[in-house]
């Protein structure tokens, strides 16, 4: 069991550095988007843009910010998953913080719901 | 709500290994928060059809801990929505460490004792959703055409606050089956700190307001199944056997 009382592990994370969280991570797939923007609308983060530079296919993909490197608002709801249209966003990480926030019982690999 | 699908799924009160959802199971994983409503007014037939699975939800020793409110007034809604964002500009300016060098010097050890006197309410995701608010850059009530204001009575027997989550989530499955789009939002508690909005919306002492409940006509087709993280589950079977499994792969 990990103790979360006090000294080390129960420092408060810092927010703003990567080593200290671990954001979601959703990953686009450039081939089956189609720019529709219904992420960016509805992201309850507001972590999604509009990328300002054209790709090979003379697309404007939507992207994950990142407020510092690493640093995301993602918090890997998958709300931008179920709503894509054309399934072109996938989950790959959850959302979970470092040091005292850390989640215990969770791992970091995500799957669907099964049917047991 | 674009009608969906129901036939192909399994029959309620039956179970073999490995079947298709049944309509509740359905509901239950395509479930997702919708932030996005259309202007479109909900019938009062329908909202009390939707309070109606609240009335009839568990409750520790039936003490039914919860009261309703319903606001369908849009100008009340957003001026709770301008209060918030208010609330949380001024809230922000005592926590909010990350303006700069000099702020976060000084701020910084308070924040982090703040944190760890109250860690439920400066979770790194609700002090994300705070900044965003403070800057302007989201909203906290989404303008919905209906708003359930979820009250607690504090007197309740056991745990009221869990009792009234469990009402809470009757409706919200009640409101998905119908087609509704719902989401909890617990951004109340900041408006809750000004006693001058507890009056207004009349909130006295044996109750107490910290979450409620958006619901209106979906603008668009956003429930589906999402993946999320694998669970570790402790098993104790016969004999204190005790073996982890994990749930979900």
């Amino acid at each position: 069991m990990i103790d979360l009382s006090f000294g080390k592990n129960g420092k408060i994370p810092n927010y703003f550095k990567s080593s200290d969280m671990a954001m979601g991570i959703v990953v686009f797939d450039p081939g089956k988007c189609s720019a529709c923007g219904v992420c960016v609308a509805i992201c309850p983060a507001q972590g999604l843009k509009f990328t300002k530079r054209e790709d090979a296919l003379k697309k404007r993909l939507p992207a994950l910010m990142e407020s510092a490197p690493g640093v995301t608002l993602c918090m890997g709801c998958g709300d931008c998953a179920a709503a894509c249209p054309g399934q072109a966003i996938s989950v790959k990480r959850g959302f979970n913080a470092g040091l005292f926030f850390r989640r215990l019982a969770q791992e970091p690999t995500v799957s669907l719901p099964k049917k047991y | 709500m674009a009608k969906k699908p129901t036939d192909g799924l399994s029959p309620l009160y039956t179970y073999q290994e490995g079947m298709e959802w049944n309509p509740v199971e359905k509901v239950i994983m395509e479930r997702r928060s919708i932030r996005a409503f259309k202007k479109e007014p909900v019938p009062n037939s329908l909202i009390r059809r939707v309070l109606e699975a609240g009335r009839f939800a568990p409750s520790a020793g039936n003490a039914q801990p919860w009261k309703f409110i319903v606001v369908k007034d849009q100008e009340l809604i957003a001026e709770m929505d301008r209060a918030t964002a208010k609330l949380t500009k001024f809230m922000m300016w005592f926590v909010d460490y990350n303006r700069g060098p000099i702020r976060r010097l000084l701020l910084a050890p308070f924040t982090r004792f703040m944190t760890r006197f109250m860690p439920n309410k400066l979770h790194p995701i609700p002090f994300n959703l705070l900044q965003q608010i403070s800057a302007d850059k989201a909203s906290s009530f989404y303008n919905p055409p209906v708003m359930i204001l979820l009250l607690i009575d504090k007197r309740g027997v056991g745990v009221p606050a869990l009792d009234a989550g469990i009402c809470g989530q009757n409706m919200v499955l009640a409101a998905h089956s119908l087609g509704l789009g719902t989401c909890w939002v617990g951004m109340m508690t900041v408006l809750m700190m000004n006693p001058l909005w507890r009056r207004k919306l009349g909130i006295k002492s044996p109750y107490e307001l910290t979450d409620c409940i958006l619901m209106g006509w979906p603008k668009g087709d956003y429930d589906g199944e999402v993946p999320r993280e694998v669970q570790t589950v402790e098993w104790i079977e016969a004999g204190g056997v005790r073996r982890v499994e994990r749930q979900g792969v």
